[in-house]
């Protein structure tokens, strides 16, 4: 469990589009993890080392068919082009192509040429972050969730907070044998929802042999109104 | 599943004026019309959510992270669509 603090990171992420065509690797180096992608083009490598200590560069490239800040990343004679997605909370490189200043087939031209579609990240591209996501958090979420009953358990009636897998904010007051839990509904870092699974998750850690039906959904905490983006749960006493 | 039906809600400036009509129609508060809404909403997604929740008790309950994970990624696809909707204001 954390308190979220010094846990926001973005996820970093390549297209398929750029792995496959402008990088020119094999279709198998796609779903890889970025460790290993890394060890594949120089590109790859520099953007994940850079972008992982900042999501932003210092040159923006202009003139880009998507409306979009996108910034230069060099790796030697390669540019890359990056984005910060800061509400999906990822940072993608987008495309790369080999620098020769003035021909044709320049790497800045060659961005400049791409259409919106072609230089978005696809579903495909974004289904394969999410994953990695689902997987980073279920890693920890019942170590997390155990820790913070365990807290709740020891301090009755005051209320702990804390963030499971760093991801997702909640609340917990114990209350004799009775345990409520308030979740937050933004996912951290980033403005996106909670996905429900990821909810029902948390849920199903705090709440294990309880039957979904008996859970209480209320909009108080130890007798607090919780914030409009929060939903507070417990069970029957 | 008991719902609490107290919570304020944000309603897009655009919905203001079919929920009043709607409301007006049906002889009742825009509020109760949008609580209906989402008690209705969530009643057609009870058996998802439910599913969710006993498939994660389960994975956790043997340990299966591998489960767990899928369970959690059982998402995704929806989440991708939606994010490459996004894109139209770009």
């Amino acid at each position: 469990m954390s308190d979220g603090q010094d846990v926001d990171r973005n996820e970093l992420a390549a297209t398929e589009r750029c792995i496959r065509r402008d990088l020119d690797l094999p279709p198998e180096s796609v779903a890889q993890k970025p460790s290993e992608q890394a060890e594949r083009h120089a590109l790859l490598r520099v953007f994940y080392e850079r972008r992982a200590a900042s999501p932003i560069g210092q040159e923006t490239i202009e003139g880009l068919q998507a409306n979009i800040v996108a910034y230069s990343l060099h790796a030697g004679r390669w540019r890359g082009l990056t984005w910060h997605e800061q509400e999906m909370s990822i940072v993608w490189l987008l495309a790369g192509r080999y620098h020769r200043s003035g021909e044709q087939d320049d790497s800045y031209p060659h961005f400049r040429r791409l259409s919106k579609q072609q230089l978005l990240p696809n579903e495909a591209d974004y289904e394969r972050v999410f994953d990695r996501e689902a997987r980073a958090f279920a890693e920890s979420v019942v170590k997390d969730v155990r820790a913070m009953s365990q807290e709740a358990g020891e301090r009755p009636g005051e209320i702990v907070s804390g963030r499971v897998s760093g991801r997702v904010a909640v609340r917990a007051v114990g209350q004799g044998a009775d345990l409520q839990v308030a979740v937050k509904m933004q996912l951290y870092p980033g403005t996106q929802q909670v996905p429900a699974e990821w909810l029902m998750i948390v849920l199903a850690a705090f709440f294990p042999d309880a039957s979904f039906e008996d859970l209480i959904w209320s909009h108080q905490l130890a007798g607090a109104r919780v914030a409009s983006d929060e939903y507070a749960f417990s069970l029957p006493s | 599943m008991a719902v609490a039906a107290t919570k304020a809600l944000r309603i897009y400036e655009d919905d203001h004026a079919p929920l009043r009509l709607i409301a007006e129609i049906e002889g009742r508060g825009p509020a109760d019309v949008v609580h209906a809404a989402l008690s209705e909403y969530l009643n057609t997604h009870r058996d998802d959510l439910a599913e969710a929740f006993s498939e994660a008790q389960q994975a956790i309950a043997k340990g299966d992270m591998k489960r767990l994970a899928e369970v959690a990624a059982g998402g995704s696809r929806r989440r991708a669509r939606a994010a490459v909707s996004r894109h139209d204001r770009l």
